[in-house]
């Protein structure tokens, strides 16, 4: 087992829960072993840095530190969340690049005890780490249940190919790492031309009708290319194209209902690991019916809602048969 | 182009947009919890800004709360005192 050093970020914990069940589940198959970065914290995600610089990089560098001390001889820290691996990136990066910034960053650093010499970790991405540590012929290997017939549209989103500083991707405006991926799990991929557009990013959140038409314009093209499924590496993109598609048909007078799931839920089950372990279900435009296509079943858990609470007081309201059990 | 946006935002050369004041919602949360925290900022902005498209998003919130892919309360990292003495000293150090 090679042994990596793990930051999740935020998102793994909440909005792309799905991303680390499903990681968590292709680990062992692939032969990785990752230690999670004890009391890491936020990186900053897309706003911080907008924000202010030192601040910004001390939040970042408090990671580095972390991990750094935990290392104990690793040197790979990985990141599966495209904003969590820029970040942390860039903050490596222009420690190094300009010593001043380093200095000051180290400065704060001191007074919570902490130190981080720039170039000490090497950032990677998870599906770098596939990639290029763990490889396609392994990968390969272990697909049991091929996905044949599934038409796959490979989304990477705009943070992991650019700005590349270590030169890790095959191309920074058309890398093709995701797709090899998808192909070695037998699936067929389409050569999706917006495969690291923008979704927005928290512009849903901002501005959302720029956010709409940036998701729409990736969902149509997947549509028009005739996906079954999105795949992507960035929850960010996940849950701007899964939560926001529902409102951006609702904007746009459109019917879309194309699932975005990621790459690690796919491998899950090419690896014939059971989908419930994997996070299905937790999508809000379910998967359900594209991959019954190819004969495989996955749960959809339908959204429920609360229960209204029942009051003991209030005006009379009239009964209907069968209402007496219910009244306290 | 993070340079630009945040010159844009101390000499308030903006207007009509949300942008800045979400930014700084995001950061006081990771400020003040380590980790961050969507529910909370996505209430209040959208409370702040954007109140009428509140109707139009509650299935959605509704399904990422019955999903867990949202936690009603924020996740506190245990060295958050570490954390605010380091960004306090940032801060100082911050030239622009």
């Amino acid at each position: 087992m090679s042994k990596y050093l793990f930051y999740p970020g935020c998102a793994m914990q909440t909005s792309a829960r799905a991303y680390n069940e499903s990681m968590q589940e292709v680990l062992g198959p692939l032969g990785l072993n990752f230690e999670e970065v004890r009391d890491w914290n936020c990186c900053g995600a897309t706003e911080y840095l907008g924000i202010s610089t030192v601040p910004a990089y001390a939040l970042i560098s408090r990671n580095l530190a972390l991990a750094s001390r935990q290392s104990n001889g690793v040197k790979t820290l990985v990141a599966s969340c495209s904003a969590c691996y820029l970040n942390l990136s860039k903050a490596d990066h222009y420690m190094a690049e300009r010593p001043s910034l380093g200095q000051m960053v180290n400065v704060a650093l001191a007074e919570g005890g902490l130190e981080y010499t720039p170039g000490t970790l090497e950032i990677r991405h998870l599906l770098d780490i596939v990639i290029n540590e763990v490889g396609l012929d392994v990968v390969k290997e272990r697909v049991t249940h091929p996905l044949k017939g599934l038409r796959v549209a490979p989304y990477l989103g705009c943070m992991v190919p650019r700005p590349d500083y270590e030169k890790r991707w095959s191309d920074y405006e058309y890398p093709d790492e995701l797709d090899r991926l998808l192909k070695a799990l037998g699936a067929e991929v389409i050569d999706f031309p917006l495969k690291t557009h923008c979704c927005g990013g928290h512009m849903a959140q901002i501005s959302p009708t720029t956010a709409f038409e940036l998701i729409r314009r990736l969902i149509s093209s997947a549509d028009n290319y005739k996906a079954d499924v999105m795949v992507t590496v960035c929850p960010m993109c996940q849950m701007n194209l899964d939560a926001y598609q529902n409102e951006t048909n609702h904007y746009f007078h459109t019917n879309y209902k194309m699932p975005v799931l990621f790459f690690t839920q796919l491998m899950g089950l090419a690896f014939g690991i059971d989908a419930k372990k994997l996070g299905f279900g937790r999508e809000l435009v379910s998967a359900k019916e594209a991959m019954s296509r190819i004969g495989i079943e996955v749960p959809q858990e339908e959204p429920k809602t609360p229960a209204r609470r029942k009051k003991t007081t209030g005006l009379p309201m009239p009964k209907m048969p069968g209402d007496e059990e219910e009244t306290q | 182009m993070y340079t630009l946006k945040s010159m844009a935002i101390q000499d308030k050369a903006y207007k009509d947009s949300t942008a800045p004041d979400f930014s700084q919602t995001f950061v006081d949360m990771v400020e003040n919890y380590g980790r961050s925290y969507e529910f909370g900022l996505a209430t209040r902005h959208y409370l702040k800004h954007f109140p009428l498209r509140l109707p139009s998003m509650a299935p959605m919130g509704l399904g990422m709360l019955s999903k867990k892919r949202m936690d009603i309360t924020p996740k506190h990292i245990e060295g958050i005192d570490q954390l605010k003495a380091i960004l306090s000293r940032a801060k100082e150090l911050e030239v622009v």
